[in-house]
């Protein structure tokens, strides 16, 4: 007989318990998205980075304030411009005097050297700006010079895109894109959820938030997220998912086949393994099951899976493809 | 009772249940095949003659394919993997079975696993297992009775017998056919017989005109000497009378007497021989001569001509004019223009032949290769030139091209790929009319 004793059991309540106060308090400022901010909390569990979509006025970076609020954590907001310099991301070496009039190097460091940063229309700077804060998601470091810089943990990357000013920009290549942990998509706000916006920010007393977490909570929470085990025969389901998105695989799908140019790569799989855990950590199990897989499937594989000219002239959606992949490929069995 | 023995326990039980319920399904499945094949069986046996009919040993070959059948499907390794999938999904348990016998077998045994192997048997203690997998009604039940009733009433009907009245029907159908037969047969030797009676009688009557006809000759040529020697036997000759000159003195040459009274003998000679034998005859010659596969092929009158100016026209040079195209020879005779003519004609006939033949089977066109849609998906942007600037220029540089000009780019290949239709076809046509103005 389960008792509330075991430890195992403990840390997984504490984990539930935690992560639902960080949505509730949240849920105080921003209104729905709760896969969004679901999402983004799974990443950032996950040592993982968001690439957010969604059409300016949609609260992206109020959500991400809010979080950084809540969390404890020092945020900085980047806003890119085609002239952004890698200098203004990382930070740069300064002449500095000394009272003795002896002159000398300091680095000060960019806005990069924060917890959680937004990176606002990252699709509007150079490619040269875009790669300082790739490299900086992927090494949690920075190199100056000679220097190398680490940066301070927990580090979370949001980094939105425009959809509707694509003039004049310069979207991040595909190994770029493979470095962000999901890709979410937020909506326009239903009816319901525009009247309580406007209640909540047309009144006098605008909301505020408690901070729930502090940074070693954070690390706790993503010891015990790896912590979970996965049986092979639903870690094979999530192989097996990454596959069909393989035009040139035995397991591809027909429309992957038809419409994709190239699929998931093995970073893919590890988004799905890791966020399955999360998922079903915040479902009370200690097991994953082939449903946490299919759950986070969409923001871990729609922005790895490219798709090839007819695809793009046909104007398919990753997510179409990847909703076929999710019906057709058979659970595990064995 | 342990948390592996009690995950053990159920997924055999369940994988009991689920055996159970696919050996009905089997035995349903089989027990209809088998009775449909016995209604046909039986109707076989009712309508058959006696000689053959099955009888018991068809039934007894089926019943031993059904009970086979069963025990294959009975018989096989559990498959508690199975069974536990079974169970996660009837108990709606998000692989939760499946996880924890997989950690009992293979897992790492650390305390994660063990707490989902506990979570497990606590869920599996609350499942009961036959209640989860009950016994199901196989389908199909219902056609299986509908066959079982058919065949009884198929048993039940007063077939026996139809099939010896039928064996009898169709002895006595073979045995006119064999009396029609023997009368055709007979018809046709004597046909035989008249047609070889004929013939005798062909030959007869020609040998007899044969006969009659030297006979003829014999008497005519016996009156000619008679009338030759009349004029010898006055020993005197008229002095008025006119007489033939014959300085060389062929007429009173015994010589010329023997030639004309041999005649006869030739004659008779000749009526030995053979009468289907008549030299000078082009048809026989062409008959007498073997066949020569390779020749070309041309009427037998033009073998002859040929054959007899064949010499001439091979000492032609036409080694320099083309084939068919020889000219006349100016100094040549008539007959060695005719024959240079007729095997022109036949020339000519062998090249319009073989154009025919080109005509039926051209050559092959080359392939047109089409790229794989891989290929077709990579945009080749530095070869289109456009009149752009500032970062219009800059984005078309760009490795991707924005959503917007999406159906521009595809519009652009589309009519790309539409103007080389267009030349091909063309092409085709220009090399069709060139074709037929060379025919002409």
């Amino acid at each position: 007989m389960v008792t509330d004793t075991n430890p195992i059991e403990r840390e997984v309540g504490q984990f539930q318990t935690q992560f639902q106060r960080v949505q509730d308090e949240i849920g105080k400022v921003i209104v729905g998205n709760s896969e969004i901010l679901e999402g983004c909390l799974i990443s950032l569990l996950a040592h993982g980075h968001v690439l957010l979509e969604g059409i300016p006025g949609l609260g992206k970076t109020k959500l991400v304030h809010t979080l950084a609020n809540v969390l404890h954590l020092d945020f900085h907001r980047i806003q890119f411009t085609p002239d952004l310099m890698p200098a203004d991301i990382v930070g740069t070496n300064v002449v500095r005097e000394k009272a003795t009039g002896e002159r000398f190097l300091e680095f000060q460091q960019g806005p990069v050297f924060a917890n959680i940063v937004l990176a606002d229309e990252v699709n509007r700077a150079t490619p040269k700006t875009q790669s300082a804060l790739l490299e900086a998601m992927q090494e949690n470091s920075v190199t100056v010079g000679r220097t190398t810089y680490p940066l301070g943990q927990p580090f979370f990357v949001l980094a939105t895109q425009n959809p509707l000013e694509m003039e004049g920009t310069y979207p991040l290549p595909e190994a770029q894109l493979d470095r962000f942990f999901f890709k979410l998509k937020m909506k326009i706000p239903d009816v319901d959820s525009l009247h309580e916006i406007l209640d909540r920010t047309t009144d006098v007393e605008a909301p505020t938030v408690e901070r729930v977490l502090r940074g070693d909570q954070i690390g706790d929470m993503r010891h015990t997220a790896r912590s979970v085990p996965i049986a092979k025969p639903v870690q094979d389901y999530a192989i097996r998912l990454t596959l069909a998105t393989h035009p040139e695989s035995e397991y591809a799908h027909d429309k992957t086949r038809q419409y994709v140019r190239y699929g998931a790569s093995p970073r893919g799989t590890q988004a799905l393994v890791l966020g399955g855990k999360i998922h079903a950590l915040l479902r009370g199990r200690v097991h994953v099951s082939a449903e946490d897989v299919r759950a986070i499937a969409l923001p871990a594989l729609r922005h790895r899976v490219l798709l090839n000219f007819e695809g793009e002239a046909d104007r398919l959606d990753p997510d179409e493809i990847l909703n076929a992949v999710l019906e057709d490929c058979p659970e595990p069995t064995e | 009772m342990s948390d592996q023995t009690t995950i053990t326990d159920l997924l055999r039980r369940v994988e009991l249940r689920l055996r159970t319920n696919r050996l009905l399904a089997s035995a349903v499945e089989a027990s209809t095949y088998g009775l449909g094949a016995g209604i046909v069986l039986t109707a076989w046996d009712a309508l058959a003659p006696s000689g053959m009919r099955l009888g018991m040993s068809g039934v007894l070959v089926l019943l031993v394919a059904t009970v086979g059948w069963c025990a294959y499907r009975a018989i096989g390794p559990a498959s508690l993997p199975r069974a536990a999938v079974t169970v996660d999904q009837r108990a709606d348990l998000h692989d939760e079975i499946k996880s924890a016998y997989w950690f009992v077998r293979f897992g790492q045994n650390n305390e994660w696993e063990q707490l989902q192997v506990q979570r497990a048997a606590d869920t599996a203690r609350e499942i009961n297992g036959d209640r989860l997998v009950p016994i199901e009604c196989p389908r199909g039940l219902g056609r299986l009775s509908g066959l079982a009733m058919g065949l009884l009433f198929i048993n039940l009907l007063p077939l026996s017998g139809l099939g010896d009245v039928a064996s009898l029907a169709a002895e006595q159908f073979a045995i006119e056919d064999e009396y029609q037969q023997a009368l055709e047969i007979e018809e046709l030797l004597e046909l035989d017989e008249e047609q070889s009676t004929e013939k005798e009688l062909e030959q007869a009557l020609q040998e007899l005109l044969l006969e009659e006809q030297q006979q003829g000759w014999s008497e005519e040529m016996e009156a000619l000497l008679e009338d030759e020697q009349e004029p010898g036997e006055g020993s005197a000759e008229p002095e008025d009378s006119m007489t033939l000159e014959d300085p060389e003195g062929e007429l009173s040459n015994p010589g010329d007497a023997e030639t004309l009274e041999d005649v006869p003998e030739e004659l008779g000679e000749a009526e030995e021989g053979d009468l289907e034998e008549q030299p000078g005859s082009a048809a026989q010659q062409a008959a007498d001569q073997p066949i020569d596969e390779n020749a070309p092929l041309i009427p037998a009158g033009e073998e002859v001509l040929k054959q007899e100016g064949g010499e001439q026209l091979d000492s032609q040079e036409l080694g320099e004019e083309e084939v068919g195209h020889a000219t006349k020879d100016p100094d040549g005779g008539t007959e060695q223009s005719e024959d240079e003519a007729k095997s022109l004609e036949v020339q000519l006939e062998l090249e319009k032949l073989e154009a025919e033949m080109d005509e039926l089977h051209p050559a092959d066109e080359e392939p047109i290769e089409e790229q794989t849609r891989l290929e077709q998906s990579v945009l080749e942007l530095q070869e289109v030139s456009v009149a752009a600037s500032g970062s219009t220029q800059e984005l078309l540089d760009a490795e991707w091209i924005p959503w917007r000009y999406r159906v521009m780019i595809l519009n652009y290949f589309r009519t790309l790929h539409e103007r080389e239709e267009r030349e091909h076809q063309q092409e085709q046509l220009e090399k069709a009319r060139a074709r037929q103005r060379r025919e002409r």
